[in-house]
């Protein structure tokens, strides 16, 4: 039997903190770019309103997946008054691990969800 | 300075929902972002209903995580909050009486006699792990980490190592003993006790207030404290100009430090409505407020 690898000890994480966690990626964002990434991730289907954006980022940020970038944009380019985040090193096994979850979730669903349309008549 | 837009004023106003710290971290940043999702829908087509679906969404948004935030900080506040026990106080007192032992070097006329040189050297490391035992309560350990956590563990094991060697000495013809096996081992516990005590502060200079400067002299006073090590020679080199007040320094600076972070443990009391941080949190933790300083 093919041996599972088990992702990291992590504190739960909420679906919306899993969607920020990947909409922050590997860039450095702002809420702003945050909240227009998980829209593109998700197709549109997920529009997430600042005080999800922050009260998550507030999660993460004491959970010490997150942290806020010490840099700040050039003045001409954007708002300095703007926080970028970035994932840590633990945001990134956490965000690989949940990577791998869902792979094998999709892959295990996909021979028989994905039949002639799914469920989508 | 122009005055808040109409928006801005509305939506300040909505955001006294959330519990006041998440509003001082976050507040401008939510009216910013507020700000940007308004004048996306003010330019996309059909801009009235658009707004007003904003507003909404906006609305909705609020009342949907407030309750959320509130539930949270209530449960951080109530976890931070819990006055010291009398066996955090008693482990407080010792570090105190550990930092003070080590300052009595510098009171003249003391009888140094042997007993009383391995009495003081004894004290001093049940002080410090005295501190470090009340620094890995829970309270203070879910948000001090886990590095923290591991220094005071690596701490106490090297301070009780020196304890146990400093007793061994006792009675033996001079301190340290000349046996030069028992003077090797007795070197790398000295080593091992002076930088693990140097990173104990430093993981506490993510502490604010006396905290925070109690271990800075802590994280130096090691430092120098390790420079004034028979063993090493520094003292009695070309240098000795420089490392004889540095040691004499460090281990006055050395002694602070456990007074202080012994202080912090004895008066920890309830933290002031500011859970802002992680930092913040665990300043609370160890009952140290910006105001200490």
């Amino acid at each position: 039997m093919e041996a599972i690898e088990r992702p990291p000890a992590t504190p739960p994480l909420s679906r919306t903190a899993v969607h920020v966690l990947l909409a922050i990626g590997p860039e450095e964002r702002h809420g702003y770019a945050i909240m227009a990434e998980v829209a593109r991730i998700t197709g549109g289907s997920i529009r997430l309103g600042p005080g999800a954006i922050y009260t998550t980022i507030r999660r993460l940020l004491d959970d010490g997946l997150i942290a806020e970038s010490d840099e700040r944009p050039d003045p001409e380019l954007d708002d300095q008054r703007r926080r970028y985040y970035r994932l840590t090193a633990l945001g990134r096994t956490v965000a690989a691990a949940e990577v791998r979850r869902l792979e094998t979730l999709v892959s295990a669903a996909r021979p028989w969800a994905l039949e002639r349309g799914g469920a989508v008549e | 300075m122009s005055a808040p837009a109409s928006h801005e004023r509305v939506y300040r106003a909505l955001l006294r929902l959330y519990p006041e710290p998440f509003r001082t971290r976050f507040g401008d940043e939510l009216v910013q972002l507020a700000g940007d999702v308004l004048r996306d829908a003010r330019t996309g087509r059909n801009a009235g209903r658009g707004v007003a679906r904003t507003w909404l969404g906006l609305i909705m948004d609020v009342a949907l995580t407030a309750p959320a935030e509130h539930l949270e900080h209530r449960r951080v506040a109530h976890s931070l909050s819990r006055p010291a026990s009398m066996a955090t106080r008693i482990l407080g007192v010792v570090g105190v009486i550990g930092g003070l032992v080590l300052l009595a070097a510098y009171v003249p006329n003391l009888p140094w006699t042997q007993e009383v040189f391995v009495l003081r050297l004894v004290v001093f490391n049940g002080g410090a792990i005295a501190i470090a035992a009340a620094m890995l309560r829970p309270s203070t350990t879910a948000v001090l980490g886990r590095v923290a956590r591991a220094t005071a563990i690596a701490m106490i094991l090297a301070n009780a190592w020196y304890a146990v060697m400093v007793l061994m000495s006792f009675g033996r013809p001079q301190y340290p003993d000349p046996d030069p096996e028992f003077r090797e081992i007795f070197l790398w516990v000295a080593v091992a006790m002076w930088w693990l005590d140097a990173a104990f502060g430093l993981t506490m200079l993510r502490l604010r207030g006396l905290a925070r400067w109690g271990g800075l002299a802590l994280a130096i006073g090691s430092v120098g404290a390790f420079t004034g090590m028979g063993h090493l020679q520094l003292i009695d080199g070309d240098f000795g100009w420089f490392f004889y007040p540095a040691a004499l320094g460090g281990v006055a600076l050395n002694g602070i430090g456990w007074v202080a972070l012994g202080v912090v443990v004895v008066t920890r009391r309830r933290p002031r409505d500011d859970a802002r941080s992680p930092v913040s949190a665990a300043t609370a933790a160890t009952g140290s407020t910006p105001g200490d300083a």
